[in-house]
């Protein structure tokens, strides 16, 4: 049996934190093949353009980023023990976003889809709910809401 | 009586200026989250559900504050 030596994957370059770019989901992809991962799973949470019956003209996502890169990074090499992945990432955008653009991405990579799934759900959630970094809506009525405020919790 | 550097994020900035000091005996997390209540009372909601950090890791309400510490206040978190 051929050994695969890691230097034959790609190169890792940034692939989980926080960024102002937009994300690139094709690049972050590409780095997610293995030779022996069966199944892929890459989550985007995009930008839509209504909420809780608002119409929503952009959004600005504001993070406290060196935690909030320390805490991804945490969480994505806890779900890789975890489930054993062969790669995981997770990068969030920070800045104003339009609709329909990517916002957060989490890619996840298995030997079968099904662990590839449930540790991409685990990373997203954890990540939502934990890592700091905080939404404002702007309305089509010129208003704005920040997300994380006690109304809608 | 301390110096207690602030930092704070998102719906927070509503109430407080993103960044300021206060000066008071406050040698707690939680003395220093009754003094910024006192500052601007609509964000009590607000801070009673926020998370403390200093240096880049979050602090109990306990933690016992130094002098010109830097205080990180986060509300809730609505990434994704």
């Amino acid at each position: 049996m051929i050994k695969l030596s890691s230097s034959l994957l790609p190169v890792a370059a940034k692939s989980s934190g926080i960024t102002s770019e937009p994300l690139d989901l094709i690049s972050l992809v590409a780095m997610a093949h293995h030779p022996k991962a069966g199944g892929i799973v890459l989550f985007s949470g995009e930008v839509r353009n209504h909420n809780s019956g608002k119409e929503v003209m952009y959004l600005e996502y504001e993070a406290y980023v060196p935690l909030a890169e320390k805490m991804i990074y945490e969480i994505v090499e806890t779900a890789k023990k975890k489930w054993d992945l062969h790669f995981a990432c997770c990068m969030h955008r920070i800045g104003k976003l339009e609709i329909g653009e990517s916002a957060v991405v989490v890619i996840t990579s298995h030997s079968h889809r099904g662990e590839s799934y449930e540790a991409n759900k685990y990373i997203i959630d954890r990540v939502k709910h934990e890592a700091p970094i905080w939404k404002n809506e702007f309305y089509i009525d010129g208003s704005s809401l920040w997300g994380g405020n006690c109304h809608c919790h | 009586m301390a110096t207690i550097q602030i930092q704070v994020f998102a719906v927070l900035k509503d109430y407080f200026k993103s960044e300021f000091e206060i000066t008071g005996s406050i040698s707690t997390v939680l003395e220093l989250k009754i003094e910024m209540e006192k500052l601007n009372p609509d964000s009590k909601k607000i801070l009673q559900a926020s998370r403390f950090a200093i240096d880049e890791k979050f602090v109990s309400q306990e933690y016992k504050l130094n002098e010109n510490d830097k205080v990180v206040v986060l509300p809730p978190s609505s990434g994704g």
